[in-house]
Parts: structure tokens; sequence; C-alpha cells
């Protein structure tokens, strides 16, 4: 009988060879992206931080999956320097929760409005594994609404993380490049658009998913509201020119 | 230069290798604290070394700065007797060609300057490659932090995880797996700044130590 462990171990492990493989930044990114997605995680990013005259500390993300909307808002606003998930993962090399981000929400009430504002945006739960290279102090961020973590979970997280990054360095070395992935729908979104490519309709796709058709409903009606699409045909074609779903 | 000491020529670096279990205690036991190493005779050997075993002694003026050493993995060894649990999931490898590569150590004075592009660090991990190549080893087994897979990977090494991560005192360990050919030797070399051969057989006779 196959264990958690071993079942994460062989998804872990799998990851790692199928990222053996990988000759371009976007589809490390997209291979990454995907699996971050079966745990929950919509975006992440592979952050670096580095120290400048004054001793200031100042991000220099080198590959990012936050969603256009996010990023816009986290640049445009500064939010790096109140981060406290930013701040923790220079400070410490042991993997955290976003949760477990230390800060005093009454001292330091613009740490405590950046953790809400990224929930409003979508990043509720997340996860931070800081990685230190000779160089630089970099970070793999994943976050998304819902996420359950288990032990056996986060390790599966640490390994996949330190193999992507260090994959990516080898494809993009020290060069900032900004690869950008955005994926914006939940796997079960996902899930629900691929059967209605396929031309299944809403009652066929309940059957097949076990789930009722109201359900189903509300995945296409919510997928359509995030692809910005006028209706669940559009909505479709918008899934498949952004690599949301594959044909 | 990096030295080759097998049970063939040991007896001409029982000085060298008794320096070399006395650094080794300095360092696991004495700076890393893993006091199930200690030993009242301040060196730290354990039921691994054996006649099987061969050691790389970076030796400048006489004196040691640097060593580690591969065991038979088709005889008992760290990860086969105490740490195959870290390794279940794509089960450890056994085999004549391939070797454990463990208790890598470099002397603390020589540590900051070790690191540099070329320096000590990666002329051992070249000769580790070197001599993996020389003798027909296709790879070597090894326990380590996962913070360092990041940098083996950067000089070449392609770190092949054998299974989940495991928590030990304050950091994440793996088991892993590194092939080891021609093509690696090439990369690692040239990530390094190492030009040409950086290990020296005295006493050697060019035995495989593998049934070719």
């Amino acid at each position: 009988m196959t264990t958690p462990a071993e079942t994460y171990g062989r998804l872990a492990l799998q990851a790692t060879d199928d990222f053996e493989k990988v000759t371009s930044p976007a589809a490390l990114m997209e291979r990454v992206a995907r699996i971050l997605g079966t745990f929950g995680y919509t975006q992440f990013i592979f952050g670096r931080t580095k120290v400048i005259e004054g001793g200031k500390i100042v991000p220099v993300t080198f590959i990012h999956g936050w969603s256009p909307a996010w990023r816009k808002h986290y640049v445009e606003n500064k939010l790096f320097d109140h981060d406290p998930v930013a701040l923790q993962a220079h400070k410490s090399l042991t993997p955290f929760e976003w949760s477990e981000a230390p800060y005093d929400p009454e001292q330091n009430p613009r740490a405590a409005a950046v953790m809400n504002v990224a929930s409003e945006f979508g990043l509720r739960q997340g996860y931070a594994i800081p990685i230190a290279t000779d160089h630089t102090s970099d970070v793999v961020s994943m976050a998304g609404e819902q996420v359950d973590l288990d032990a056996e979970a986060k390790r599966t997280l640490i390994l996949i993380s330190y193999y992507a990054h260090a994959k990516a360095i080898g494809l993009v070395g020290n060069r900032p490049i900004s690869v950008e992935y955005d994926r914006v729908l939940t796997p079960a979104e996902r899930e629900t658009m691929s059967w209605l490519a396929a031309g299944k309709t809403t009652w066929e796709i309940s059957v097949i998913l076990h789930l009722s058709e109201a359900a189903i409903f509300k995945r296409i009606n919510s997928a359509t509201r995030k692809l910005n699409a006028m209706n669940r045909t559009h909505a479709v074609a918008r899934a498949l020119i952004t690599k949301e779903i594959t044909p | 230069m990096i030295h080759v000491v097998t049970a063939e020529n040991r007896h001409l670096y029982e000085r060298q290798l008794d320096d070399a279990f006395r650094l080794r205690h300095d360092i696991y036991v004495g700076e890393r604290k893993w006091e199930a190493l200690r030993r009242s005779d301040d060196r730290e050997i354990d039921q691994f070394d054996t006649d099987d075993t061969i050691y790389h002694l970076a030796i400048e003026d006489g004196q040691v700065v640097g060593g580690s050493r591969f065991c038979p993995t088709t005889r008992p060894h760290l990860l086969s007797e105490l740490f195959a649990h870290m390794a279940t999931v794509r089960g450890l490898p056994t085999s004549p060609t391939i070797y454990e590569h463990t208790r890598l150590f470099i002397r603390k004075d020589r540590r900051e300057e070790s690191r540099k592009r070329g320096g000590l660090a990666d002329q051992m991990r070249a000769g580790i490659t070197e001599y993996c190549v020389d003798e027909g080893i296709s790879s070597i087994t090894l326990l380590i932090e996962l913070f360092r897979m990041t940098h083996m990977y950067s000089i070449g090494w392609k770190v092949r995880p054998l299974g989940l991560p495991e928590r030990v005192e304050n950091e994440f360990w793996i088991a892993a797996e590194v092939p080891m050919d021609y093509e690696t030797l090439v990369n690692v070399r040239q990530n390094c700044h190492i030009e040409g051969r950086v290990l020296v057989h005295e006493g050697l006779h060019g035995r495989r130590i593998h049934a070719a």
C-alpha cells in the first residue's frame, strides 16, 4: 500500500526529473505552475533581494508568476518595503507559511495592510522557501486561495522549489528576467474548462466529475469572470490562448 | 594537490591520514557538535573507515587542509546502515560502480578563501569527479544538507534526490545520487575554472577498483 509520503515522494522526484529536461525559462515556469497548482497554489515568484549602498534591501525579482494585477499593485505601492514575508525570507533560511511571518499588527499596521491586500488579490494562504546562493538571497514564494499543507506536502514543495530554483539559475544565470506566468484559474476551474473545451455540456461535466450542475455552473462563471470573457465560449478561447488549459 | 589514498598506498600516508581523522573530529564534533561521533582519542573514525575506503587528502606544504572519503555501496555504508529511510522513494543504489561519498571537510582556517571560484572547495569537487571518471565510478551517493544542492548544481553536478528531505536539527537533509561521466568532468572544470588534473596517485599502480 502506498503511503502519502511515498505518493508525495514520487511526485517530487517525478517533478525534479521533469525539470532536468526543460530547456527554456517559460517551459520551466509552466511545469512549476502545474505542480504548484495541484497543491492549490495559483501564483508564485522566484524572488531575489540584494543589499544596496546604505544597507537597504531591494527586490530584484528574477522570475515571477504573480497575476499582473497583483504585481502592478505591489510595485506601484512599494509593498516590498513593508512585506513581512519578504523580511522573514531575508532573515532566516527556514521555510515558513505566510501566516508565520512575524509582525505586530499594532506596531506595524503597514505590514498588516500588505497581508490583507494580498488576501484580496487571491493570495490568502502562502508558503515561502528561502534559498541562499553564493551571492544572493533568494526565495521561492507561492500563494493561493485555499491550501491544505501537511508535513509531507511541505517537504515535497521544499524539494521541488530547490530544484526549480537551481534549474532556473542554470537557465537564466544571474540576469533578472521577467518571465510572466499568469495563472488565474484554480485547478478546479481549469479542469472544468478543459472539459468544456472538449465539447462537453454542463450536465455531462457534472456527471463526469460527480458534482452538481450548480457546482459546474459556479466554476464556469468564476472562470469566465477571471478570464475577462463575455461568455463561456469566449472563456474557452481565452483559456486556450493564455495556456490556462491545453487542447 | 589532492592525494588519492587506498589500502595499496596507505603506508605512505599514515601521518596525514591520522591528521585527517583528527581534523574530522575537530570539525564534526568540535564545530558541528555531532556528539554521536565523539571519541576519546580525538579522532573521528567510524565503522565505515575500512580497508575498502578510499580517501582524498588535500595536502599543502605537507599539511592536510581538506579531505573526503569514498565507501563502496556493495558493503555496509552510511546510507545503507543508518539512513536508508531517506532513500525509500527511489531506493538506495548499490553497485560495484557506485560509491558513497561522505565526510568532506576543509580545515577551518582555509574555509573562507576555499569558497572562491577555483579555490580548494572547487578543486576537491573536481578531484572527486576526476577520480570517478578515472576509475569508472558511474555515480556517487551523498547525504547532504539541501542548501548545498544549489551550489553543487551550479558547478555541474546533477544532484538527483533519492527521497524527500528530512529535518535534522535545524536543517533539511537529502540522500542523493550524482552521476559521474566525462561530460560532467568537463563541465565541472569549466565552471570551477580548473585546468587539468588535480589528483596525485602516489604509489598506486593504475588498478581499477571495480571489476571492469
